[in-house]
């Protein structure tokens, strides 16, 4: 039983990073309809920005302490986001391209930011200062580390903002508003392109966070992409494409299931990445608007 | 980091070539050393530093007067780590018409130049690559100067008879350098007689290893040995070694001589020994210590040492054959015996008179800890015990 | 109509390559006053509304809104300056409640920015703004309905809806393209009283009706388009009285529409 509540906790932390990147996924594809898989590169830049603004590492005179250096990180992941949009999505857009348009000139953003990523920060996994460390911490029957509840609180701390931004406020609904009926809400008075650059802007944020958590954990690493890409993706789909509690759950629900399936289930430690590709595919066939049914809308 | 290593090699060239420049104007030509290094590639993070180690052996070497009177001086390219280009740019380095190729870049962008240093009989060494592989292919001008990967299980498993452990399970990632390592320890357990109760993989890209460590944990063996290759990987099997409780002595490789782990699983390493090819307490390795913290103000790394000791190799070469055709350096560095280097073990040097073109002594490889967050110096060396 | 327009349209020209679908219209809009649109299909009717709030780019002419030019700028500043419609097929955002849906209409209005709502201001106006809502819900009649889910709403109930949206933005133009088509005979009477109200209030209400008997007792003036040019402009009476709007047009629809109008005046 013991290592149930372990695995309880590391594989509900884990969760909470794939969570993170479905939010990611779901901020830019609820308005606009696109599928950003650049986000994992995101997470990727995040982590080496984190690297440069909080340790002497990559940029030696450059060293703030956590929570400064986190606003800077997420600042710049804004101003990244923002500039990915106006360069490989607006001209396409602006010429009445498609949405799987950009979602091609964003698998080519996704090359450059992961070659940008290699040169900049290195093929070495750098590290940043956890604010918390990794010392065995237990409560009640569970066990766990001071860096694992940290990550989870951020986590639950984001979703609920995140929520009630689009769930109890006007530029929230506005936000919705675009994601059912792009034309519609144009003819109400809502700004498509500040929603558009918002929505690229927060999708970059998140990532961006997640990238810092990781950085204080495992380290800032230049492949750490892929992997988050494929994690947040099946957190989406398991939760039900377009909701944000749908990300939350399936993120949670896919750690949980690699952790436990990896401990108790016969199955070749190396195969934990294909836990996720096996879950999506059979939500992609068996439920495909996941767990969460999706709320009307196209 | 990159960005002032980049800096740093750029000046340090500028300043060779300016060098160079002045001994020819004064006496002969100059005698030209190319070194391959990947760096811009996805392996220049260690290409780098071994280059720097290089470039500084030769500022030493002409500061004092040069070999055979004459300046050395390093043309150097860059091969990307990139199989594809470093036949290529060896074949550059041959026409521009250096006597030997300096390898400092992975073994991959290694083995490929390899051909061209043989149809040309250039002596090609390659400073740090650990690849079984690269002295089986038929050119008997190159020359291995590191441990290879065998050696270092070799002398781990005599520093595990010394423990009388019982049964041990084996971590690594699934990398291709891990899996070759973890090859390597099954076989040479197996061998040992040493029963292995739990091997693990942590996949490259999972966020967490608490589940492949509660299954080693639930193994109950008396020690881990901890051969993931890939950093992430390797701290999150720290942290989850220590978010487990766990107590069993962990048994690494080379791999955790890099000292960013000092940062990223800071705290979390107490207590595991790993067997390295450097030991900062032999006097040789103290006396580079000393001049490359004098000149770079920094600590050196085993890294700086690997590429050093190719300068130390050659100049020596050169000497002996007291000429600077490529066939009789050939020839002196197979000849060479007791070097001393900075490199290895005490009392272990260049050694190439077992006739396998490698130079690194069998004895050479030691074990060593972490302490207090900081490594040791040498607690166990060689393969005899 | 005797003040200063509030909305003038001057030498509005629309081409859709060789196309002439608007063509040198002009005309003018005051506040209060209900001007209809009418012509048979393809005259340019749409073209003209989807012109006047933006969506589509105009080839030559002016929009002026009080003195200040519209054309050229995007379908939502057009909003911002007062300009809303409703559309022929209901345009709910479904998945959205009904409240919520009146919301996004007052959006331009909203004063709070994103990144003020972001850091947790704007609290109150919002809660203003919700009770505005549900007040305009009531309004058009939904009151019984706010909670409900908007797929469980009547055709003629979500025309409703669409109105009551527009008019949280508080439009100085409002442009209803067939508010009357489909609606049953008693949710065509409750529209009328709701468009004559909106009027009254000092909302300029530009209309497109097929229906003769619904638009001749509610319009202050209508506008003939035929194949994009105006070929008549009056008072419903004045239009039912000419010879080339009967020609092209109108033909029986006018003889007979005193009576049924009459019924809807009355409503």
């Amino acid at each position: 039983m013991q290592d149930f509540f372990e695995l309880i906790v590391s594989g509900f932390a884990s969760g909470c990073l794939y969570s993170l990147m479905g939010l990611s996924f779901l901020l830019v594809m609820r308005p606009t309809g696109v599928v950003n898989f650049a986000v994992g590169q995101y997470a990727m830049l995040g982590g080496f920005a984190a690297v440069a603004v909080m340790t002497t590492i990559l940029i030696p005179p450059i060293a703030l302490p956590y929570v400064p250096g986190l606003l800077v990180v997420l600042a710049l992941m804004a101003l990244l986001g923002a500039a990915v949009e106006w360069i490989a999505v607006k001209p396409l857009v602006d010429r009445g391209a498609p949405p799987v348009a950009s979602m091609l000139s964003l698998l080519g953003v996704l090359i450059v930011l992961l070659e940008v990523g290699a040169r900049f920060g290195g093929t070495e996994a750098l590290p940043t200062e956890p604010p918390f460390g990794f010392r065995r911490v237990e409560f009640g029957p569970f066990a766990g580390t001071p860096q694992s509840l940290f990550t989870i609180a951020v986590t639950l701390v984001i979703f609920a903002a995140v929520w009630l931004f689009f769930e109890r406020t006007l530029w929230g609904r506005a936000f919705e508003a675009v994601s059912l009926d792009r034309r519609a809400a144009q003819l109400m008075g809502v700004n498509l392109r500040l929603v558009t650059v918002s929505a690229f802007a927060s999708s970059a944020v998140v990532a961006g966070l997640v990238g810092v958590l990781i950085s204080g954990t495992t380290g800032a690493y230049y492949q750490v992409g892929m992997a988050l890409t494929v994690q947040g993706f099946t957190a989406l789909v398991v939760g039900g494409v377009g909701r944000v509690d749908g990300a939350l759950l399936g993120g949670v629900l896919l750690g949980l299931l690699e952790a436990l399936v990896m401990r108790y289930l016969p199955v070749s430690s190396s195969m934990t990445l294909a836990v996720p590709l096996v879950v999506l595919l059979a939500f992609l066939v068996l439920r495909p608007h996941g767990l969460l049914a999706n709320r009307g809308g196209h | 980091m990159m960005f002032s290593l980049n800096l740093s090699i750029a000046t340090s060239t500028a300043a060779l070539g300016l060098l160079a420049a002045a001994g020819g104007a004064q006496s002969q030509e100059t005698i030209k050393v190319g070194v391959l290094v990947d760096q811009t590639g996805k392996t220049s993070f260690y290409s780098q530093p071994v280059t720097e180690g290089t470039l500084m052996a030769v500022e030493e070497v002409n500061a004092a007067g040069g070999v055979l009177g004459r300046q050395i001086e390093l043309i150097l390219e860059d091969d990307n780590g990139r199989p594809d280009l470093s036949a290529t740019k060896a074949r550059k380095l041959v026409d521009d018409g250096v006597v030997a190729i300096i390898s400092n870049s992975n073994s991959g962008a290694t083995r490929q130049a390899i051909s061209v240093t043989a149809e040309s009989l250039t002596p090609q060494l390659a400073s740090a690559n650990s690849a079984e592989t690269l002295t089986t292919l038929d050119n008997s001008c190159f020359f291995q100067l590191g441990p290879v990967e065998s050696l270092q299980v070799k002398t781990m498993l005599a520093f595990t008879k010394t423990k009388g452990y019982g049964k041990v399970a084996l971590v690594g990632d699934n990398s291709g350098l891990s899996t070759a390592a973890v090859d390597q320890f099954r076989m040479g357990l197996g061998e040992a007689g040493v029963p292995i109760v739990e091997e693990q993989l942590i996949p490259v890209g999972s966020q967490t290893a608490v589940p492949q460590l509660q299954k080693v944990r639930a193994a109950e063996p008396n020690a881990i040995y901890q051969v993931a290759q890939i950093g992430p990987q390797v701290v999150q099997f720290f942290q989850a070694y220590q978010q487990l409780g766990m107590k069993q002595p962990i048994l690494g490789t080379f791999n955790l001589s890099s000292s960013s782990y000092l940062t990223t699983a800071k705290g979390l390493m107490d207590g595991t020994v790993f067997t390295d090819a450097f030991d900062p307490e032999k006097p040789e390795a103290i006396a580079f210590s000393e001049r490359f913290k004098a000149k770079f103000d920094k600590e050196a790394t085993s890294l700086e040492a690997y590429g050093h000791d190719s300068v130390v190799l050659i100049v020596d070469a050169i000497k002996r054959a007291n000429s600077t055709e490529r066939p009789a350096i050939c020839k002196a560095i197979a000849e060479t015996k007791g070097l001393p280097r900075v490199m290895g073990a005490k009392g272990t040097g260049f050694d190439f008179s077992r006739g396998d073109r490698r130079g690194f002594d069998p004895e050479g490889v030691v074990v060593r800890a972490i302490e207090n967050n900081a490594y040791t110096g040498a607690v166990f060396s060689g393969t005899k015990n | 109509m005797i003040a200063a327009p509030l909305l003038s349209v001057r030498g509005l020209t629309k081409r859709f390559g060789g196309l002439l679908a608007v063509d040198e219209l002009d005309f003018d809009l005051s506040a209060g006053e209900v001007l209809a649109v009418i012509g048979p299909n393809g005259a340019g009717k749409s073209t003209t509304f989807g012109l006047v709030c933006g969506a589509i780019q105009r080839s030559a002419g002016e929009i002026i809104l009080k003195g200040a030019r519209l054309d050229g700028l995007p379908p939502h500043e057009v909003a911002r300056r007062g300009v809303f419609r409703t559309f022929q097929h209901n345009m709910a955002f479904k998945g959205m409640s009904l409240v919520d849906n009146v919301l996004i209409g007052a959006h331009r209005r909203f004063k709070g920015s994103l990144f003020g709502v972001v850091a947790g201001f704007g609290a109150d106006t919002e809660r203003a703004e919700r009770q505005r809502a549900i007040e305009l819900a009531r309004f058009v009649g939904l009151g019984d309905w706010l909670d409900a889910d908007i797929a469980t709403l009547s055709f003629g109930q979500g025309r409703l809806l669409e109105i009551a949206r527009a008019l949280a933005g508080e439009p100085k133009v409002l442009l209803l393209d067939e508010p009357g088509a489909g609606l049953t005979p008693s949710e065509s009477v409750r529209l009328f009283a709701i468009i004559k109200e909106i009027a009254a209030r000092g909302v300029a209400v530009l209309l497109i009706e097929h229906d003769m008997h619904f638009l001749m007792p509610l319009a202050d003036r209508v506008v003939v388009l035929n194949f994009g040019r105006k070929i008549a402009e009056g008072t419903p009476a004045e239009i039912r009285a000419d010879p080339e709007v009967v020609e092209a047009y109108l033909g029986n629809i006018a003889k007979d529409s005193t009576g049924a109008g009459a019924a809807h005046a009355a409503g």
